[in-house]
């Protein structure tokens, strides 16, 4: 039973439950929410859904000022769902990682110029440099277990990432407009794999993907859905 | 072929050198006034999942123009905003509430 006060509360968590409900996910996204969302994730060219933009790369303060935003000590999540230092943690660790990851973009840059140019000493410098950054990185990742819970992750925060698609919703999350209608949508929920960064340095090296399953090809349409169109999506195809 | 380091602008892309595709300055961590009413939702929202009273806050919530955003920072910081409250909103209910 809802623990929600008066009656006019409970009527309404009744009438919620019985219309919208399946499996404890409210399928139905109200107009208050949606019209908005809608129009500012048309103007930053993102699907209406937490994103990998929304949790990791707007979402963060700096302890200190003076100190780099490659440290993830130096972060604070502006927005959690749970109120936990966990998920402070896990959002602004990515955050690091992205800050870290800058200096390859203009390595990577000087490298194609390197090789086109045909000086291979230049070239093998950018590459280990790279390489460099690249080490840095991979020692940012594992410390993700020095304060987010594994067990309070995949319990408590976990769940609210889910986008709009879940197993448990078929059809999506209908969004409603401001006319009294509005259409089902499904979008996956933020991950790192729609990261510019790790794109970018993909393109850079001439790294492939396959997906599990039978098909070797992978779809970057799926991926590059939800780089903001106009600024990173274009700046991947240049290079 | 000109070369790419020098030719390619990353401002234009809005991508930073020095932090790559973080924002140049930090997020904003407030909205216009006329938002307040997200800002509010979003700064109780741990504690409005916990007691199942966010979706009475969001259903009372009037729909508001994003045509008040002016900025890039303010568009962001509202892309935020709204992301953690439909989140929230569509699957923090599971723990509070049985379904019938």
């Amino acid at each position: 039973m809802a623990t929600c006060g008066d009656k006019e509360k409970q009527w309404r968590y009744v009438r919620w439950e019985c219309r919208y409900r399946t499996t404890d996910v409210l399928q139905r996204l109200p107009s208050s929410i949606s019209v908005p969302f809608m129009a500012v994730s048309e103007h930053l060219g993102l699907p209406a859904v937490p994103t990998l933009a929304a949790q990791n790369l707007w979402n963060y303060r700096l302890v200190d000022s003076q100190q780099p935003v490659g440290n993830p000590e130096n972060l604070s999540a502006l927005q959690t769902f749970t109120g936990t230092a966990d998920e402070s943690w896990f959002f602004v660790m990515v955050t690091a990682i992205e800050a870290r990851g800058a200096p390859i973009i203009t390595l990577a840059l000087e490298a194609f110029d390197a090789a086109t140019a045909d000086n291979v000493e230049r070239l093998i410098n950018c590459l280990r440099r790279i390489s460099e950054h690249l080490l840095s990185l991979s020692e940012l990742l594992p410390r993700m277990y020095e304060q987010c819970n594994p067990k309070l992750f995949y319990h408590q925060i976990r769940p609210f990432l889910a986008g709009s698609k879940s197993p448990q919703i078929p059809n999506g999350i209908f969004y409603e407009n401001d006319s009294g209608g509005g259409s089902y949508s499904q979008y996956n929920g933020p991950s790192a794999a729609q990261s510019s960064l790790w794109q970018f340095i993909d393109i850079a090296l001439g790294v492939t993907h396959w997906p599990t399953g039978t098909s070797r090809k992978m779809n970057r349409h799926a991926i590059e859905e939800f780089v903001p169109s106009g600024r990173d999506a274009g700046f991947l195809e240049v290079n | 072929m000109p070369a790419l380091a020098a030719s390619v602008n990353l401002e234009e892309f809005q991508v930073s050198s020095t932090n790559g595709f973080l924002p140049s300055e930090p997020p904003l961590e407030k909205v216009p006034e006329y938002y307040d009413r997200w800002e509010s939702i979003s700064l109780r929202l741990p504690a409005l999942i916990q007691s199942n009273d966010l979706v009475d806050d969001v259903t009372q919530l009037p729909i508001l123009s994003a045509k008040l955003l002016k900025t890039e920072p303010e568009w962001r910081r509202a892309y935020v905003l709204l992301g953690f409250i439909a989140s929230g909103y569509l699957w923090g209910q599971g723990k509070a509430v049985e379904v019938r």
